[in-house]
């Protein structure tokens, strides 16, 4: 029998994991990526929110609905003249009285490179499966719940915003070209189509989905000499016991599944 | 091609600019092509307009010079290129992202820099608004150019807005005025300024004026 | 059943954890066992705790004393270490077995002719006066006992010396066994009940050491002594 033994039960294990979530720290990342047809460089920041725990024997804690709240800017070039078609304004011809006809030649329009940057703040939810890992390392026990496998993400709605954003990050970009206001609905429209919903989440997933295959949930750490009194004087010094094992384990006891963690510890 | 590109200012002519001058005498016209506001740091005058003493009641021909340039190094499709007496000659740019430039003619009534006589300007207004513009020498000499966006909401009244694209308006310059001193045209559209006479003016939108009328 | 119950936290400390923590606690800190006046413990150590002689008149210094203790052992209801039959372990409760020495500085005292100073209980401890009557019992010769000692008790819901919650172990009963005359053996077991409630009750164990800082843990339900264990339940 274990020396120790200290359990959860799952509303206990939701309000640790609450905590301990809450606890990890904002994480950041940039590079660049494929956003349809173009390279859009990015720096993507998300922070992670519980969701509903289950825990499932023998060693399984499910979270359901595990938040990522992220936000990227991102900007991506486009050379218009790969999504506009050659435009020229057409010979113009006036009469000048008194002298004659004149006429400006045809003139065409070279489209530019433009850059695009976007801002754009949501999150997604997915359903993970932690497992529990055990490690003494350099003189500290962890106990972490860490991820199983890479859950799908689902942008759904997402991708439909996040193509909204670009479009009005793109607008007023495009407005400044001369030309293009008269049809810049269409200009904006050849932009999204170029990019696509399957561009997006092409995009994103590859961004955000390593903020959730990553995930280490910290659920127990102490140092191996576990302090049980700290030193009060000259003559009180510091108390401390050894923490020969630590098991963390979920244990099906009578109608609760359980989050137990038992200790050895020694003199 | 960005907004900086499509500015209103006939001292710097530019892709969707054009500079036209009518010869009326016979004689060689040199000329260079420099960067907007440096014809007086260069004398070569490279370039030649020849102008023949021809039948000057016949009707007037045009003759158009394309040029290439490549950063501040431009150059015409004609180096020398000879017309009749009476006939006009317009240049334009036909390289993209080159700076502005003028057309500097060794005679006085020779330079985009500054209409004189028989010439013009013509700019295709890239953008909708309200354009003040102005004689940047300090005739008095303006005008406004209203630009009104076409309000396009689908691919036919594009292609509708399309087809306005070949109606140019005139002002005409002429007895230290412009008349009308007000047009309305659509996005795109061609404005083509004739100078008859003046004592050699600017078409120069006034928001740079403010910013930069340096001149003696 | 669920360890947890009705409540979002359990935890629980086997004796043998409890017994690991007391010698944890009394190894580091030996003087919580070890007492004496200045011929003994002339300072407090870490080792050792100084205490005042006991005071008595013609006696320079007073007696001088020492107690012992060996590191209790406890055994948590259920009853697992025999008992004297004195001593019934009930539910709720712990027992505990100890080893206790006592010794005191036992001097011939010489008397003084000179006459007595009145109202100087110290008289002849001046170390200035020649004629100190001084003849201290060689150490070798201390007169000392040792005794094991049980009792029973219960569990006390404390703070700790930090501010942390913390259990103490309070002394209900003292058990000596088989000294005779009986009044001696009730005279001693007050002695050692009095000197074990004060020395136990100074060896507060925090929860936090009790589940080895797993959870966060605020009772709601005990601490409560069953089946050799220490258990708590409570709210995260």
């Amino acid at each position: 029998m274990a020396e120790i033994i200290a359990a959860l039960d799952e509303a206990g294990a939701n309000t640790l994991l609450d905590t301990a979530i809450s606890l990890i720290p904002l994480q950041s990342d940039s590079g660049s990526g494929s956003l349809g047809p173009f390279v859009a460089s990015y720096a993507v920041s998300a922070s992670l929110t519980n969701g509903d725990v289950d825990l499932i024997p023998p060693d399984i804690i499910r979270i359901d609905d595990l938040r990522v709240d992220w936000d990227i800017n991102f900007s991506f070039g486009i050379d218009l003249s790969t999504i506009l078609p050659d435009f020229c304004l057409p010979q113009v011809c006036i009469n000048i009285p008194c002298v004659g006809r004149v006429c400006t030649p045809k003139i065409c329009i070279d489209w530019p490179t433009i850059s695009i940057p976007v801002h754009f703040a949501d999150f997604i939810k997915a359903d993970a499966d932690f497992r529990l890992d055990i490690s003494l390392v350099g003189g500290v026990w962890k106990v972490q719940a860490v991820i199983v496998g890479i859950p799908n993400l689902q942008f759904g709605a997402t991708t439909a915003a996040l193509l909204a954003a670009i479009g009005l990050a793109v607008t007023p970009i495009l407005l400044a070209i001369p030309f293009i206001g008269p049809f810049l609905a269409l200009a904006v429209n050849a932009i999204l189509l170029a990019i696509g919903i399957a561009g997006l989440a092409g995009f994103l997933g590859p961004i955000l989905t390593p903020f959730v295959s990553g995930i280490k949930i910290p659920i127990y750490d102490q140092p191996q000499l576990f302090p049980v009194l700290p030193a009060q004087s000259a003559v009180d010094p510091q108390v401390d016991i050894v923490i020969d094992a630590i098991a963390a384990s979920v244990a099906h006891n009578g109608a609760e599944d359980e989050l137990v963690l038992t200790a050895d510890i020694s003199a | 091609m960005n907004m900086n590109q499509n500015i209103f200012d006939s001292r710097a002519i530019r892709r969707t600019d054009c500079y036209a001058q009518r010869f009326m005498r016979p004689g060689k016209y040199p000329y260079h092509i420099l960067p907007a506001g440096t014809a007086a740091l260069n004398d070569d005058r490279p370039y030649m307009i020849v102008v023949k003493d021809g039948d000057k009641a016949g009707e007037m021909k045009q003759h158009n010079v394309f040029i290439k340039g490549r950063s501040a190094q431009y150059a015409p499709d004609n180096k020398e290129l000879t017309i009749d007496v009476g006939d006009l000659v317009l240049w334009n740019c036909v390289s993209a992202d080159v700076p502005p430039f003028v057309i500097a003619g060794d005679h006085e009534f020779f330079d985009s820099g500054r209409l004189t006589n028989e010439c013009g300007y013509s700019h295709a207004f890239g953008h909708p608004g309200e354009y003040s513009w102005k004689d940047a020498y300090g005739s008095g000499i303006g005008g406004v150019v209203k630009v009104v966006d076409p309000a396009c909401k689908c691919e036919a009244d594009v292609r509708k807005w399309r087809a306005k694209l070949g109606d140019g308006t005139i002002v005409m310059i002429a007895d230290g005025k412009a008349q009308p001193d007000k047009v309305e045209i659509v996005t795109g559209q061609t404005v083509f300024f004739a100078v008859v006479t003046s004592p050699g003016i600017s078409i120069t939108d006034e928001r740079f004026l403010e910013k930069a009328s340096s001149h003696c | 059943m669920s360890l947890t119950e009705a409540e979002a936290v359990f935890a629980s400390v086997h004796e043998t954890a409890l017994n690991d923590l007391i010698t944890a606690f009394c190894t580091d800190r030996p003087r919580y066992l070890v007492y004496g006046s200045p011929s003994f413990v002339p300072v407090t150590t870490v080792a050792e705790t100084a205490m005042p002689g006991i005071p008595f008149p013609g006696i320079p210094g007073g007696i001088n004393w020492r107690i012992r203790l060996g590191v209790p052992r406890i055994d948590l209801f259920k009853q697992t270490d025999p008992l004297p039959p004195e001593l019934v372990l009930g539910p709720g409760q712990f027992s505990g077995r100890l080893d206790a020495e006592l010794c005191i500085d036992c001097r011939k005292i010489r008397i003084d002719p000179k006459p007595p100073r009145p109202n100087s209980p110290t008289y002849g401890d001046n170390p200035n006066n020649p004629d100190k009557p001084r003849d201290t019992h060689p150490i070798a010769e201390l007169t000392c006992f040792k005794l094991q000692v049980f009792l029973i008790g219960h569990l006390e819901h404390v703070m700790a010396s930090n501010g942390e919650d913390a259990i103490a172990l309070a002394v209900d009963q003292v058990e000596i066994v088989d000294i005779k005359p009986t009044d001696l053996e009730s005279f001693l077991e007050c002695l050692l009940f009095m000197i074990l409630q004060a020395v136990l009750a100074e060896i507060r164990l925090p929860l936090r050491a009790l589940r080895a800082g797993a959870f966060q843990l605020v009772p709601t339900v005990g601490p409560l002594i069953e089946d050799d264990q220490i258990k708590m339940r409570g709210t995260l």
